[in-house]
């Protein structure tokens, strides 16, 4: 599954849990396309999340209790919000911290002006 | 475009039910997706069956089941790390207790079928489907999982054949050697055909099958080398050497016994009754041991020799049929044939040069049949010896007369 528009899918693959667990900390509660809207938004619509990768990603964060959702009726639709629960927040700075540290490192690697460290 | 119809609804809802998403949530995740982008961001004039042709295409590289079946893994596979944990775990235990069950075994100490049996099962019914699932993970391609799997299958049902053999189980056997051969026979082949024809697979093909090939014909070669044709003739031969043995002094005594007339004839009737009685008893056990291994009437196993045995290595046999057996042949009817003989031994043996059957450390049961009939035909030539000595002593008082 695809979730860049300008960046190559190896470069963001692994960084969409991140990205969806902390959008969620700054948005108390969101539905799937409000996400990708933020991102698009966000990112000047340097990454847009396919929606190919964004429902299987919220399921799996779903089913391991980092999110817990709430269902809407919208005449015949159901609109499914979703919110971080405790566990979620956890998970969601492990995640933040550890990709800050591995920019860090990538950017030492690549000699960009810092050192490594541990966030 | 305008705020979407419940017929709309109805027929996107449809559509993608159709398009192969199974799952409720994702379904209604999608259709809500849908339904805001064609309001969002569709012109309001366009049609709704192009907008939503337009829209739904967003959705997948292929198909739409694609996010169906993503959705399965992440699900799936949300154990990942904990399956990855117990997979260490269960192969660590199992090596473990598979290893000092080997050497227990070894040594002749208890515990051993507990450890390799608990070992084995670890290894069979935890560490190998968790492979099987880890693996799957990790190749997506038809051959490759296929091939897993047929091997994976095959190394639980050689592993079980193991733990039925330690365990002294039926079709253990069958097991064993059904999933050996198909290994050999199959799995080799297959796996390297496959992967030979892949340019980046070739090379570990040649050396993974060499090993395989390797390691199953030292296996086969291990398993089916029973005792050599030499040491199987010296033992048959050893069996009929023994016999001719009791044949010839048991002729020897009845012709001492014809010939002696005189004294202590009460006394020696005596003792020959009781020795006949003993020896009945020995025959009795051997004939339906024989009977028993060979599956045939005791009728006809009467007579027979121990190299006549079609399978001598039967230790079933002896287990049901003379060691926790409940009638005339059993092993406990043995030990109080012969403890009653060594009664009247002690009863009638003055001076004479008579022994009673010491059995000391002879094991006559958790053994082979064959060795049960040798055993026995050693007890049989100890009786014939007490007989001989009898006789040849009341023939010298009777000759010192």
């Amino acid at each position: 599954m695809y979730i860049c528009i300008m960046y190559s899918s190896e470069l963001i693959k692994g960084t969409l849990k991140t990205i969806v667990l902390n959008l969620l900390k700054d948005n108390e509660r969101m539905y799937g396309y409000e996400i990708t809207q933020k991102v698009k938004d966000l990112t000047q619509n340097k990454i847009q999340i396919t929606e190919g990768a964004l429902y299987p990603t919220l399921h799996a964060l779903e089913k391991q209790g980092d999110l817990t959702t709430e269902k809407e009726y919208i005449g015949k639709r159901v609109r499914k919000y979703y919110r971080l629960t405790d566990q979620g927040i956890n998970t969601m700075q492990d995640r933040v911290n550890e990709l800050a540290d591995f920019m860090k490192t990538m950017r030492f690697l690549l000699d960009l002006d810092v050192k490594p460290g541990h966030a | 475009m305008p705020k979407i119809t419940d017929t709309e609804v109805d027929f996107i809802l449809d559509d993608i039910t159709r398009r192969g998403i199974e799952t409720e949530d994702v379904r209604y995740n999608i259709l809500d997706h849908v339904c805001c982008i064609i309001e969002n961001e569709m012109p309001f004039e366009m049609d709704f069956y192009k907008c939503y042709e337009d829209t739904i295409a967003r959705f997948y590289k292929k198909d739409l089941a694609e996010i169906e079946l993503e959705t399965r893994d992440l699900i799936t596979f949300k154990y990942y790390y904990a399956m990855k944990r117990t997979l260490k775990i269960t192969g660590f235990v199992s090596i473990v207790l598979i290893l000092i069950g080997s050497i227990l075994k070894f040594q002749h100490l208890p515990g051993a079928g507990v450890c390799l049996f608990s070992g084995l099962i670890f290894f069979s019914l935890i560490f190998l489907p968790l492979n099987i699932i880890m693996k799957f993970r990790d190749d997506k391609e038809k051959s490759s999982r296929l091939i897993m799997t047929l091997g994976m299958v095959l190394a639980i049902t050689g592993s079980l054949g193991v733990i039925f053999k330690v365990m002294h189980w039926p079709w253990a056997n069958i097991l064993f050697y059904g999933s050996f051969l198909a290994f050999f026979a199959v799995f080799i082949p297959v796996f390297f055909i496959t992967r030979y024809r892949n340019v980046d697979t070739r090379f570990n093909a040649i050396v993974q099958s060499t090993f395989m090939v390797a390691a199953c014909g030292m296996l086969f070669a291990l398993v089916n080398l029973g005792p050599s044709v030499n040491i199987e003739t010296s033992v048959h031969s050893m069996a009929e050497f023994k016999s001719n043995n009791l044949q010839k002094i048991e002729t020897n005594n009845a012709n001492l016994y014809a010939n002696l007339q005189g004294v202590n004839k009460i006394s020696l009737q005596d003792f020959m009754d009781e020795s006949a009685q003993l020896k009945s008893k020995l025959t009795g056990i051997y004939t339906n041991l024989f009977a028993l291994s060979n599956n045939i009437p005791f009728d006809q196993a009467k007579g027979k020799k121990a190299k006549d045995l079609k399978h001598p290595n039967d230790f079933k046999v002896v287990n049901s049929g003379f060691d926790n057996a409940n009638s005339e042949y059993s092993y406990s009817a043995f030990l109080a044939a012969v403890d009653q003989y060594n009664l009247k031994v002690a009863a009638i043996s003055g001076n004479t040069p008579i022994e009673p059957i010491e059995l000391g450390e002879l094991q006559m049961t958790n053994t082979i049949v064959s060795v049960v009939l040798h055993e026995l035909m050693d007890i049989q030539m100890q009786v014939l010896m007490n007989e001989s000595a009898m006789l040849n002593y009341q023939n010298g008082v009777l000759a010192a007369k």
